[in-house]
């Protein structure tokens, strides 16, 4: 590995990384946004991405206990990662039941999304990180958590699209909430890596979680865009 | 071979892409397993979308 030519934050070096690649997947969500048939493929996105956020919490409760298991609790890494992790698993709990009423909103009822078979994308995309945490290391969850906070959407954006496409308002109650906390919650994240005593290897595994963790949700939005065609 | 030049032999990187400092250095300091996983996604890099940040909504 080539040294770096000057020293970066933790938090800095694994945004830039997660930022160069993420080409893929920002011309997807993209696409999804501008999609022509936007209200047809809007109720596909808000199933899948209950898939995978109703997996969130439990994802995170997994690597707490992972982290806080007698194989790592001499780990000063994974313990302070385990201290945000339980103050992050109550600000994330619920929100899978914002996507559930955007789907009422939408008109469709709840337990058809509770109900219909994951896809899966999905169920790589949150099964990979339970592997990596079982059984490689736990820090790879914060290449996932980096990723899916890394671009909170905005306000003004969301209310754009809802003019646009002519759905209502609150439709999107999960996007306008999480508006509100994701900027508090990626600052919240990147000061817990930049306290933290990182080494190659963990930005290594950090990394490789994160790409793994686009690649997926760029399937995951490929196939919502053309969601409308089935 | 450095980073970028694997990424530009393997074609997601195009030639002519003009990385910044930090860019460059963020990709020199990855590993060859990140530098295999980026180019085993087949993503182009170097696109209009590459400073693009859109909210793929995703979230937890």
């Amino acid at each position: 590995m080539v040294p770096l030519a000057k020293q970066f934050t933790n938090s800095h070096l694994i945004r830039t990384k997660i930022s160069l690649f993420s080409a893929g997947l920002n011309k997807a969500a993209n696409e999804f946004w501008t999609h022509p048939e936007f209200a047809a493929v809007y109720p596909e996105y808000l199933y899948q991405s209950h898939s995978i956020i109703r997996a969130s919490v439990p994802l995170m409760e997994a690597t707490l206990h992972v982290c806080q298991s007698k194989r790592h609790s001499t780990d000063p890494v994974l313990q302070r990662f385990a201290d945000y992790l339980a103050h992050h698993i109550v600000e994330e709990s619920g929100h899978d039941e914002w996507i559930l009423n955007d789907a009422e909103a939408m008109g469709i009822d709840r337990r058809l999304i509770l109900q219909r078979i994951p896809k899966n994308t999905a169920k790589h995309l949150v099964g990979s990180q339970y592997y990596w945490i079982h059984h490689y290391h736990p820090i790879a969850m914060l290449g996932y958590i980096a990723v899916m906070e890394g671009t909170p959407p905005k306000t003004e954006f969301i209310e754009a699209v809802a003019r646009r496409t002519r759905l209502p308002l609150e439709a999107f109650s999960s996007f306008l909430l999480h508006a509100k906390v994701d900027p508090r919650h990626r600052a919240d994240l990147d000061t817990l890596l930049d306290v933290l005593p990182l080494t190659e290897d963990h930005h290594m595994v950090i990394g490789l979680s994160a790409f793994e963790t686009i690649k997926y949700l760029k399937t995951v939005l490929l196939d919502v865009n053309k969601s409308h065609l089935c | 071979m450095t980073n970028i030049e694997r990424l530009k032999e393997a074609g997601v990187v195009d030639d002519d892409y003009k990385f910044d400092e930090d860019e460059k250095d963020a990709i020199e300091s990855l590993s060859h397993q990140e530098v295999n996983a980026i180019i085993s996604s087949k993503d182009k890099l170097g696109e209009d979308f590459i400073k693009k940040h859109v909210p793929h909504g995703m979230m937890f």
